[in-house]
């Protein structure tokens, strides 16, 4: 079995219907898997952070990050590799 | 799961404070490619740098595509070609050209060696490659030469540094046409490093490894955010406290894309350099860091104590970062190529002797400064044997990259390009060091103890 590699999704904006929904069918196509998911609504602001298993992903991390801007126009998408984040805040 | 803080951070280092690699540096051994035939060792370079670093580019690209985090150069630094020299007589030219077809091949920016190390006194191949560099640099886009003249243990070799202030009047003389850009691929230093990642000092030192793969990381715009988040009241220690936990962060992506890169390379990763390297772009600068620490500007009296104090705080936290630190590591002061400098220069705050005396605390010396078209080459060596004697006094490396602006005066500017920058011409004393200089010979080692 290939190494789990995982990417983490952050997707912020003004709340709207079926943001959440639009994401996940995004991902669905790329053939994402979705790990954890953690969202809230605050003050009229939607935040969520996704974390997704990329190993069986069509395409590259940015490919997906594209798909997922194009799919949510006006609301702040950032996908990256999780070392990142293990590397930069975990010791 | 991440802290939604933790991963916000991380984003805005990368997207909104020009958080990123500024270079990944393959060091590459030529020692085997040494043959008394001069063509065939220029062939044997040509083919072991294509073959070792044929995918430097395309690796760095699919890593910054993975992690999201821009790789902004890839280069390759080979072992000092004044050997190769030495052993195959001839034009030491042909080896720059043969280094310069590599580097369009492979598709990198800048690849350095084409050094010597004489802070003893010349070996075969030393003089006839000093004497090479202003023809090398004026007719190759990307070779990059530095020359070492002074060390902690050897001292200063004046033979060298009178040698050297002429080559670097010379160098800039036959790239007048554009820019005087030859002076600015040109290094002159007193205790070099031998795994330095960075342009235009990059060598590939004898006691390394085949080859290897380093990485530069950069981050001054990164520094510079966090501090500004921080109220002005908070005591230095805090401050170099905030510098610190985010020189390690930095540091930690270095080592990620290290790794990463040398293991898809098929080499061994080398080391991380923490040097905060700044670029012209507004908010990469580490003057503004300093004027963020609290100066009106960078050049003001206070400045030297807050760069010792950055450069520090850099250290510590990218040490605890990873076990693999090494080159020059401290916060680089080029004028050129930081936009801050650069206005602090532009009004005058930022003068030569200050920064001599900033080069004392930091990495690496007196670095992308334009100087007078009319300074004599005396002048210059003069420059480089004081910056040489803080290095030697300091067990530091100090280095000096001047740029005489052929042509320019006072006031005027030169405008390099790209990652260089531009630059006012800043003033110098102009009173005659000629008698010292030609006297040459060598500044003995200095004492190692009665410190004071």
């Amino acid at each position: 079995m290939e190494k789990q590699e995982n990417a983490v999704l952050t997707v912020v904006g003004v709340n709207d219907v079926g943001i959440l929904a639009k994401t996940a069918a995004c991902i669905a196509e790329a053939n994402g898997s979705v790990v954890q998911v953690s969202q809230i609504v605050m003050d009229k602001f939607f935040t969520m952070t996704m974390l997704i298993d990329m190993s069986g992903l069509k395409g590259s991390i940015k490919d997906l990050e594209d798909a997922l801007k194009e799919r949510l126009p006006g609301i702040e998408v950032h996908l990256m590799h999780e070392n990142i984040f293990n590397s930069m805040h975990r010791i | 799961m991440y802290d939604v803080k933790d991963i916000m951070e991380t984003i805005s280092m990368i997207r909104d404070n020009n958080l990123d690699i500024r270079t990944t540096t393959m060091g590459i051994s030529l020692i085997e490619c040494a043959d008394t035939d001069i063509d065939k060792s220029c062939t044997k370079v040509y083919d072991k740098i294509c073959r070792l670093a044929g995918d430097l580019v395309s690796v760095g690209e699919d890593i910054s595509a993975k992690y999201g985090i821009p790789i902004v150069n890839k280069r390759v630094s080979v072992t000092p070609i004044s050997m190769l020299a030495g052993v195959s007589g001839g034009d030491p030219v042909k080896y720059a050209k043969a280094l310069d077809r590599a580097a369009h091949t492979i598709g990198i920016n800048f690849i350095g060696g084409y050094s010597a190390l004489v802070h003893k006194g010349f070996s075969a191949g030393d003089m006839e490659l000093i004497e090479s560099i202003p023809r090398a640099l004026a007719e190759t886009e990307f070779v990059c030469s530095s020359v070492n003249i002074g060390s902690t243990r050897a001292g200063i070799n004046m033979d060298a540094v009178r040698k050297m202030g002429a080559i670097i009047r010379e160098t800039a003389e036959l790239t007048k046409d554009d820019q005087c850009m030859g002076a600015a691929k040109l290094v002159v230093f007193c205790n070099a490093v031998e795994d330095n990642p960075f342009m235009a000092g990059a060598f590939h030192g004898t006691g390394e490894a085949d080859h290897v793969l380093s990485v530069g990381v950069s981050g001054p715009g990164v520094v510079r955010s966090v501090l500004a988040g921080m109220p002005k009241d908070a005591p230095l220690d805090e401050v170099s406290e905030v510098i610190k936990k985010t020189a390690f962060k930095i540091t930690r992506v270095g080592q990620l894309v290290g790794s990463e890169a040398a293991e898809r390379l098929k080499t061994q990763f080398g080391i991380v350099d923490l040097s905060l390297a700044p670029t012209p772009a507004i908010g990469d600068s580490v003057a503004h860091i300093l004027e963020e620490i609290g100066l009106e500007q960078c050049g003001a009296h206070g400045t030297t104590a807050a760069l010792a104090m950055l450069n520090d705080a850099v250290k510590k936290g990218g040490v605890m970062a990873s076990s693999s630190v090494g080159g020059l590591s401290g916060a680089f002061i080029p004028v050129s190529e930081d936009a801050g400098m650069i206005d602090a220069a532009r009004e005058g705050t930022l003068s030569i002797e200050k920064l001599e005396a900033m080069t004392a605390v930091c990495s690496v010396g007196l670095d992308m400064i334009v100087v007078p078209g009319d300074t004599t080459a005396d002048v210059i060596s003069a420059i480089i044997a004081d910056e040489a004697a803080i290095g030697m006094v300091n067990s530091k490396t100090t280095a000096v990259r001047l740029i005489p602006a052929i042509g320019l005066a006072e006031g005027e500017e030169l405008n390099f390009g790209g990652l260089l920058g531009y630059g006012p011409v800043m003033p110098l004393r102009t009173k005659s060091p000629s008698v010292m200089i030609a006297r040459g010979g060598r500044i003995p080692a200095p004492l190692q103890s009665l410190k004071n």
